[in-house]
């Protein structure tokens, strides 16, 4: 069909009369030296990458809080006393109360449970909370119970929203509590949930062990340890506790890694003080 | 580059090059400008000697290569002078001296060529005088199928009426 058009674009590009003035061997070498600018450009672009990563890190890791210099003592230093066979926190010379056991109750038991209490009307606007109603597809971070006595965190399957579930179900008199806080990224410090508690720490997911001292206390509480930086001191109603005072010492509370760094050391600012440590 | 892989490039450039000169002259219509093209697309051959299908992409990347290449020539600052977009104009007048005859002048097939907008010249030249298929043209164009056809066509009305070519005169 168009074989005319192909007939005079052929006879176009004759170049017949046309000398050839391009060398291969040019070619070569302009090619040749192409490749070699392009590999020197790779191993320059690749050295100035690598040299902008290993400043990078260098500069983060000398500006880290808990990297150089990790607060107070570098490692977890605890004492065996021979006589009562306690744990002693070197730090502060008291005996260590061993963490709450881990609650049996299922996951699903619990959070069955917590729904009755979730589903009770609150007052307080909460914007920022779009996880919806509780449910069995959230998943318990921490549990721990005493009896009728139960605490758990329960954590939204968006890991937007977190809830503190306190229950107490005894037939003779049930009650519970139950709260959401929004998640917000962990601080190397911690992240407070509950204000004022000692049990309402988020810690950064490299904690792998919790110590809190309350001033006036005559021991240490180790708190119990569960997913995602979230732990518990203990079941018990926090109604027990003493009211905040002005001018009342402050919980410290003191995390450790799992080789024994202190890697956390704050205290909270205000507190509404733990009942007594039961006896175990 | 292997001495062994050097020995075939060099093989393919030195049957390549003219072919490649030739297609960039028709597509800018200056022999100068064509062999710089040309030199400027076997250079990218080279780079990717070791990545090009030997058998079957080997023509068709130098085709893009040189097509690019006189595309750039096109963007740079000191070509632009260079009139390549005049679908408005009436160069019949001009090109076409006498309408009635047969175009034997091969410079009036480069001028007319040259009327047409870029993409259109790319598509003629490569469909109809390198022999390239329509999926071979889509890919060095980097242009659908159907856009290669639509140009193609256009293109060829374009030139025919430029060159005062029916087909049935051609017959």
């Amino acid at each position: 069909m168009s074989t005319d058009i192909e007939r005079l674009l052929t006879a176009a590009a004759d170049d017949s009369d046309q000398p050839l003035h391009s060398d291969v061997d040019d070619i070569l070498i302009r090619g040749r030296r192409s490749v070699r600018h392009r590999r020197i450009a790779t191993i320059a672009t690749a050295t100035l990458t690598t040299a902008a990563v290993i400043g990078g890190v260098a500069t983060w890791s000398s500006t880290r809080n808990d990297s150089a210099a990790p607060a107070g003592t570098s490692t977890a230093t605890i004492t065996i006393d021979v006589k009562t066979g306690l744990v002693i926190d070197d730090e502060t010379g008291k005996p260590i109360a061993p963490a709450p056991p881990v609650s049996l109750r299922s996951d699903r038991d619990i959070i069955t449970k917590c729904m009755v209490l979730d589903k009770i009307p609150t007052w307080d606007p909460r914007p920022w909370d779009k996880a919806g109603p509780l449910s069995s597809r959230w998943s318990v971070a921490v549990k721990t119970s005493r009896g009728h006595k139960v605490a758990a965190v329960l954590v939204a399957p968006d890991h937007s929203v977190a809830a503190h579930c306190q229950l107490d179900d005894d037939p003779k008199s049930p009650s519970g509590s139950f709260g959401r806080m929004q998640l917000t990224t962990v601080a190397p410090d911690g992240a407070l949930l509950r204000a004022g508690y000692a049990d309402g720490l988020r810690v950064p997911a490299a904690v792998g062990k919790i110590l809190v001292d309350v001033p006036g206390e005559p021991q240490v509480r180790q708190a119990l340890m569960g997913t995602d930086g979230f732990y518990t001191l203990e079941a018990l109603d926090s109604r027990l506790g003493t009211k905040p005072t002005v001018g009342h010492p402050k919980p410290r509370i003191r995390g450790y890694s799992a080789d024994g760094r202190k890697i956390l050391d704050r205290q909270l600012p205000f507190v509404v003080l733990l009942p007594p440590v039961p006896e175990h | 580059m292997k001495a062994r892989d050097e020995a075939e490039f060099t093989e393919f450039a030195a049957t390549t090059v003219r072919r490649l000169r030739r297609t960039a002259y028709l597509m800018c219509g200056d022999w100068h400008r064509a062999e710089d093209a040309a030199q400027d697309a076997l250079v990218q051959v080279y780079r990717r000697w070791h990545r090009i299908d030997r058998t079957e992409g080997l023509n068709g990347y130098a085709h893009r290569c040189v097509v690019t290449a006189v595309l750039d020539q096109f963007r740079r600052p000191w070509r632009r002078e260079r009139l390549n977009d005049t679908d408005n104009t009436d160069v019949s007048t001009v090109l076409m001296p006498d309408v009635v005859a047969p175009v034997e002048d091969r410079l009036l097939v480069v001028q007319a060529l040259a009327a047409l907008p870029p993409s259109q010249r790319a598509c003629v030249v490569l469909r109809h005088y390198t022999d390239l298929s329509v999926d071979q043209t889509a890919e060095i164009l980097g242009i659908g199928a159907g856009g290669v056809k639509s140009q193609t066509s256009r293109g060829l009305a374009k030139l025919r009426e430029l060159l005062e070519q029916t087909e049935r005169s051609a017959s």
